[in-house]
């Protein structure tokens, strides 16, 4: 329980054990230790509610101004105050899923061979030294791997990489001859760098967690490595890879730096991967220091909203699956 | 006389932009320099520090002001320390100096109710707190980069049908047309645009509603647009967040076009071409400083936080380029730390008079004498209490 | 074995080995592509990030060992003045001040909340365990949106490194409170049982003999919420005001952190400053290694001795 990401993970995946007959402490009499306990607590439940609170109502206004279309609208106009504004965020939606779903499948593919490789294929010795060094990887703050899309990558795409496209038979046609530097995928990529640590920080431990017995069973009835890596171990484990996976998709969801450098921060309706876009997380640092008049900040707490509705809807959902896994896990 | 009158109803509301009647201002000129009694005292007290940032096309002029190992920087006898920040838009000068983050926020447009540059949370009301002063003169310039070909000749039609969309080729007839002789390459055009808040931006759609005759900068209700703005039509485009960063992405993209400061291509040879544009007689020219001088004193006589666009409004004077302006600097009336205050207008007043000299050298034109001597005005009514912050020599 | 089959013919049997033998063949073959690319994904996964390692260092290292980048203040370069860049110190006295008043409100609250947790299992404990997960889940610019609706607008304090404080404090909270509540779950409550038998009353219990056994655990966390808000950009980015250029302590100061200058001079046009940006983003990588390394490795230290 070194690293945050296990710890993370901890509530979810592997709930602390409950012992009978350990009963609240409390129940007698309440001093002043358990008074400032019952505080403090209190106190975190009024800041969380207060969270949820400040982005919804300071949201208002702008779903007040623009009505549905505000999240089914494409477009930021901010005018010049003879027009009515318009602000839309259906392509930061679709940025912030786009980016999100091509970087966890890379993540996945191959977080998870490498969790395997980690587990079953590399030395004992070499085993900690390489976990250790993921985790280290997964502390590297997401602004690094920024730096590194924008100064390294892109100009790689800009100069090597899209010349090579649009010589392609038919590239030109394709991806025309001119691609900018920036673009959603180069965001993708960037964001599956950099959640591949944090997934595989947890599936390696999930994947090391699978009894010993199970793999020797199966590899003792001829099955073959991989038989025995793809019809029990990754089932065994699926609870927790999933949990991996909902854990690194919230936190391709909500980057904001590196998106923010490496999308472009254009608001437009071709979501061509090749092309420049937005996310909800990164529009919002793009324009919050920038915005003007009165109905700009409350649209850009509107973006919050979503991607804090987006977000906890994913928390849910991920905490539902893996309890009802779990449960259907201890039936059979 | 309508301007004047609107000055007259602006000084009596107490909004303290300055309004410059060009040629009838006679206000407290003096000559910088001279160290006679009744100059304006640069000293300031030790330990100022003056944090100032914004506009990031008028950021090559200022940076150059408070970089102390620079020829032109403003060296008062006690060392300060400047915080600036050029990685920003106008929008970021105007919100952080209502903040108060900057002492002087930078901004090609002055704060006005009207045109929608209030930053959140400031109202029309609140304007007579602030002190706003034109203090450079700059043009921007639509650049390109296309291997190649220099000298281009766009139009505005043509250029708008490129933010657009409708044009998405650089061998495009319509461009061809225009350019007689040259070989244009088959190449996409990577369309560039700023992605936040921006002067150039308002600048830019300016230019291209007034010679389109409002017909752009995208459809039937185009209208000039500082933001992020109305969906551009084209689709092979790049966000840019500053100056900066267009000038890096014109740069490094053969193919690309985009609109900037003048200076950012200058500092940029050979890899940033300033395409010709039309002046108000139809003749193609270059962006030079002279046509961008002609610009100021070809506009109308009268500058003022409403009235200060001179884009395009010397219509039928020749030789003059269409994207010239006013660049704003922009800090509260009363001054809450003294030290500060003082170092903010006197930088200001050095920046406006002495430092103007060093603004052919950095792609600006020195302000008009007539601008010079109303900014004066301007930044003696600043404050910290009742005591007035441009001192002068004893 | 084949004599006990003697109804099969010969000639099945054959067949059946041969395809039994063909089976085999096909999943042999399969393994050691799929094993193959197992090894390939360690190299996929590896190659990214140590291309970021070496140029961090290659990029960074010039910067990192100059003093003029710890005490020097920061000068913007200009069109016609390239290469001037200063020093970093305000950023860095920036970022150790944001640090240090969030941890004052994050830690105790954090840890009180840990230990709550850990020792209810009640009806409002579950609601604020479910509360804790997700706000650990919640992505880091909400934290900026919320500081800045509250402390910037709501309080009227504006642009602050009190707001950037609050921001990584209510980022902090959840990741203290849940390492701490798992380190006070993992006291053997024998423990806790000998305490209570011995007459102490829960409380003596808890402050004397769980949370000291706990300590560990509970250090180990805090400082890896530490390492997390070190290096968080989103969060400081929207409230502290940016270009501080002076060194400041004070609370109600703009500030200035590491990340977020990062993020501001990748932005410039200048090269000089991309470098500079490696160079911080060098010794901000740095201080994060030291920190989860020391915190590892002290646990692990503790844990031996204990045993």
């Amino acid at each position: 329980m070194a690293d945050a990401t296990t710890t993370i993970t901890a509530p979810a995946d592997q709930p602390a054990v409950r012992v009978e007959g350990r009963k609240c402490p409390s129940t007698r009499s309440r001093g002043p230790y358990e008074w400032t306990l019952i505080v403090l607590s209190t106190l975190f439940a009024a800041i969380a509610f207060w969270f949820v609170g400040s982005i919804f109502f300071k949201s208002l206004p702008a779903f007040h101004q623009q009505g549905l279309s505000l999240i089914t609208g494409v477009g930021w106009n901010p005018t010049d105050g003879t027009a009515p504004s318009q602000y839309g965020l259906l392509t930061m939606i679709i940025g912030t899923v786009e980016t999100s779903a091509i970087a966890i499948i890379f993540a996945v593919i191959i977080g998870t061979g490498t969790s395997l490789a980690i587990n079953f294929f590399l030395p004992a010795r070499l085993r900690t030294v390489v976990a250790t060094m993921v985790e280290l990887l997964a502390a590297i703050p997401s602004v690094v791997y920024g730096i590194w899309g924008i100064l390294v990558l892109a100009p790689w795409v800009l100069n090597t990489f899209g010349p090579w496209l649009s010589s392609l038979p038919g590239g030109t046609a394709v991806f025309g001859t001119t691609l900018a530097g920036k673009s959603l995928l180069l965001a993708a990529i960037v964001l599956a760098v950099m959640i591949l640590p944090t997934y595989v920080a947890i599936s390696r431990e999930v994947i090391g967690a699978v009894p010993h017995e199970l793999v020797e069973a199966s590899l003792s009835l001829g099955a073959t490595k991989w038989q025995t890596l793809w019809r029990t171990v990754l089932p065994t484990g699926r609870i927790g890879l999933f949990g991996a996976t909902s854990l690194a998709l919230g936190r391709a969801f909500g980057e904001t730096i590196a998106v923010s450098l490496l999308a472009g921060g254009v608001v437009q309706t071709n979501y061509h991967p090749l092309a420049e876009g937005t996310s909800l997380a990164a529009f919002i640092a793009n324009q919050f220091g920038e915005a003007q008049g009165s109905d700009q900040i409350p649209a850009l707490f509107a973006a919050g909203l979503v991607l804090m509705l987006m977000s906890f809807a994913m928390s849910i959902l991920s905490t539902r699956l893996v309890a009802r896994q779990r449960k259907a896990a201890m039936a059979s | 006389m309508k301007n004047i009158r609107s000055v007259a109803a602006r000084a009596a509301a107490g909004a303290a932009a300055v309004s410059v009647l060009l040629g009838s201002v006679a206000g407290a000129a003096a000559t910088q320099g001279s160290g006679a009694k009744g100059d304006i005292d640069l000293a300031v007290p030790a330990g100022a520090t003056l944090a100032v940032g914004g506009s990031s096309f008028s950021a090559p002029l200022y940076t150059y002001f408070t970089t102390s190992s620079s020829a032109g920087a403003y060296k008062p006898t006690h060392s300060v320390t400047f915080g600036t920040d050029s990685a920003a838009g106008s929008g970021d000068g105007r919100t952080k100096v209502t903040a108060g983050t900057y002492t002087i926020g930078f901004s090609d447009q002055p704060m006005d109710a009207t045109a929608g540059t209030l930053p959140t949370g400031t109202h029309a009301g609140d304007l007579a707190n602030y002190v706003q002063v034109p203090w450079a003169l700059g043009g921007a310039v639509v650049g390109y980069h296309l291997a190649g070909v220099s000298n281009l000749k766009l139009s505005a039609s043509v250029i708008t049908q490129i933010y657009n969309g409708k044009i998405t080729s650089w061998n495009d007839d319509q461009i061809a047309a225009l350019n007689h002789g040259v070989t244009l390459p088959n190449k996409t055009i990577l369309v560039c645009y700023r992605n936040a808040s921006s002067g150039t931006t308002y600048l830019f759609t300016d230019y291209l509603a007034k010679a389109t005759q409002g017909r752009t900068p995208s459809g039937a209700s185009g209208s000039v647009m500082e933001g992020t703005g109305k969906l551009w039509g084209a689709t092979n485009v790049s966000g840019e967040s500053n100056n900066a960063a267009m000038a890096n992405d014109l740069a490094n993209t053969d193919g690309s076009i985009g609109y900037l400061e003048y200076s950012y291509v200058l500092a940029n040879p050979g890899k940033i071409q300033a395409a010709k544009l039309q002046d108000a007689a139809g003749t193609y020219i270059a962006p030079s400083l002279t046509n961008i001088a002609a610009a100021a004193t070809a506009a109308a006589k009268t500058i003022s936080a409403s009235n200060f666009s001179i884009t395009y409004l010397a219509s039928g004077k020749t030789a003059v380029w269409p994207l010239a302006t006013y660049t704003w600097a922009i800090l509260a009336k009363n001054q809450t730390n003294a030290a500060n205050g003082e170092l903010a207008v006197k930088f200001l007043d050095y920046a406006t008079q002495g430092g103007q000299k060093f603004a052919g050298a950095n792609g600006f034109v020195a302000l008009p004498t007539a601008v010079q001597k109303a900014d004066r005005v301007a930044l003696l009514t600043v404050k910290s209490g009742t005591k007035v912050l441009l001192t002068q020599k004893a | 074995m084949t004599d006990l089959l003697s109804p099969v013919d010969s000639e099945v049997r054959a067949h059946v080995r041969e395809r039994a033998e063909a089976t085999r063949a096909r999943r042999q073959a399969v393994s050691s592509i799929m094993t193959a690319l197992c090894w390939a994904a360690i190299a996929v996964a590896a190659v990214p990030l140590v291309m970021i390692l070496v140029e961090l260092f290659s990029k960074g290292w010039s910067y990192i060992s100059t003093s003029s980048f710890y005490t020097q203040l920061p000068q913007a370069p200009t069109l016609f003045s390239q290469n001037q860049l200063g020093g970093i110190s305000n950023s860095l006295i920036g970022s150790l001040v944001l640090i240090v008043y969030a941890c004052l409100a994050a830690v105790p609250i954090g840890i009180g909340i840990g230990v709550y947790l850990a020792e209810h299992d009640t009806k409002p404990a579950a609601v604020l365990r479910t509360v804790t997960a997700t706000m650990i889940g919640a992505p880091s610019i909400l934290m900026g949106l919320f500081a800045y609706s509250v402390i910037v607008i709501q309080f009227g304090v504006g642009f602050s490194i009190l707001a950037g404080s609050f921001g990584l404090a209510v980022l902090m909270l959840p990741l203290i409170a849940s390492t701490t509540e798992l380190s006070v779950r993992n006291v053997p409550h024998t423990l806790r049982e000998a305490g209570l038998a011995l007459g102490a009353r829960p409380s003596t219990t808890s402050l004397r003999i769980v949370i000291p056994a706990a300590l560990t655990g509970i250090v180990t966390g805090c400082i890896l919420a530490i390492s997390r808000a070190v290096g968080e950009t989103a969060v400081i980015y929207l409230v502290i005001g940016g270009t501080a250029s002076a060194i400041t302590w004070k609370p109600l100061d703009f500030g200035n952190g590491l990340p977020s200058t990062i993020y501001t001079d990748v932005q410039s046009s200048y090269s000089s400053q991309h470098d500079q940006a490696w160079g911080i983003a060098l010794f901000l990588v740095l201080v994060i290694f030291v920190l989860s390394l020391a915190a590892r490795i002290w646990s692990a230290r503790k844990q031996k001795v204990r045993r």
